[in-house]
């Protein structure tokens, strides 16, 4: 006896809607995309073997560019006033990390007179931003 | 009068199959070109103020840096290239080592990291920055 052979309708994926969805991703991408709100100052970061990465939450940023000059939340300030800003920033979050991005051409002086000033704010846990050099 | 005749206007169309296409082409595209700022550098915790630790003379390990970026361990000159070694041995013999960093004011910022970046690939835990030596 023969069989009769059944038309099997071939499976298809719609597609239709993939357009939709795509855009989707797109625009839920776009609005949840947080731009860095800091511009700091223009430094050239000095380069280091032993870098470690930071962890993303608690960050404070202290720019110090070539000539000594000092940024904290995109305001110039003087080295006095690192103080009384930093210690608004430890009362608020005292697991704060302090992050000092200072140029490679920069004097020592100026870092030894912010970590007096930290200390003095009890923000005592630094980090003096570098780039990963290769070796080791 | 002659009849005008009724031209069929074809309705415009936009093709709008590959608009997925595009969709995701767009959404690989800045997938790949996104580079998170992830945040790195070299990590120190400072001591509090007024933090007074005793520690035993022979205890400490005297690093010097001068204005030039010249490195000066216990009183004998070496090399920034020594300096890993030379600091690893001497916290071999004695663990409970301590570094005290004391640099010239005016010592250039990329010395200071690449000295205190020999420091961390040694292994040194406890680092202090002493302050300054002022200039005369």
């Amino acid at each position: 006896m023969k069989l009769k052979v059944r038309e099997h309708e071939r499976p298809e994926i719609p597609t239709a809607s993939m357009g939709d969805i795509a855009t989707l991703l797109i625009i839920f991408f776009m609005l949840t995309t947080v731009f860095r709100e800091e511009r700091g100052l223009h430094v050239s970061l000095p380069k280091a073997i032993a870098t470690r990465k930071l962890p993303k939450k608690n960050i404070a940023h202290i720019w110090v560019n070539r000539d000594g000059v000092i940024s904290i939340d995109d305001r110039i300030v003087t080295p006095d006033m690192v103080y009384i800003i930093m210690q608004r920033k430890v009362m608020a979050n005292p697991n704060i990390i302090v992050s000092i991005l200072m140029d490679k051409d920069c004097r020592y002086g100026v870092l030894a007179k912010i970590f007096d000033a930290l200390r003095e704010a009890e923000a005592l846990r630094v980090s003096l931003a570098t780039l990963k050099e290769k070796g080791g | 009068m002659m009849r005008k005749r009724k031209k069929k206007v074809k309705a415009a169309d936009i093709p709008l199959a590959g608009m997925s296409d595009i969709a995701f082409l767009l959404i690989i595209f800045f997938m790949l070109t996104t580079v998170f700022t992830a945040e790195k550098g070299l990590q120190i915790v400072l001591p509090m103020k007024g933090e007074q630790v005793k520690v035993k003379k022979k205890n400490i390990i005297h690093v010097y840096v001068n204005k030039l970026g010249q490195v000066r361990i216990n009183d004998r000159d070496v090399s920034l290239l020594e300096v890993r070694e030379v600091i690893r041995k001497m916290l071999d013999e004695n663990p409970k080592a301590v570094v005290s960093l004391k640099i010239d004011e005016r010592c250039k910022y990329d010395d200071v990291i690449k000295v205190f970046d020999q420091l961390k690939l040694a292994k040194a835990e406890r680092i202090a920055f002493a302050p300054p030596r002022r200039a005369k």
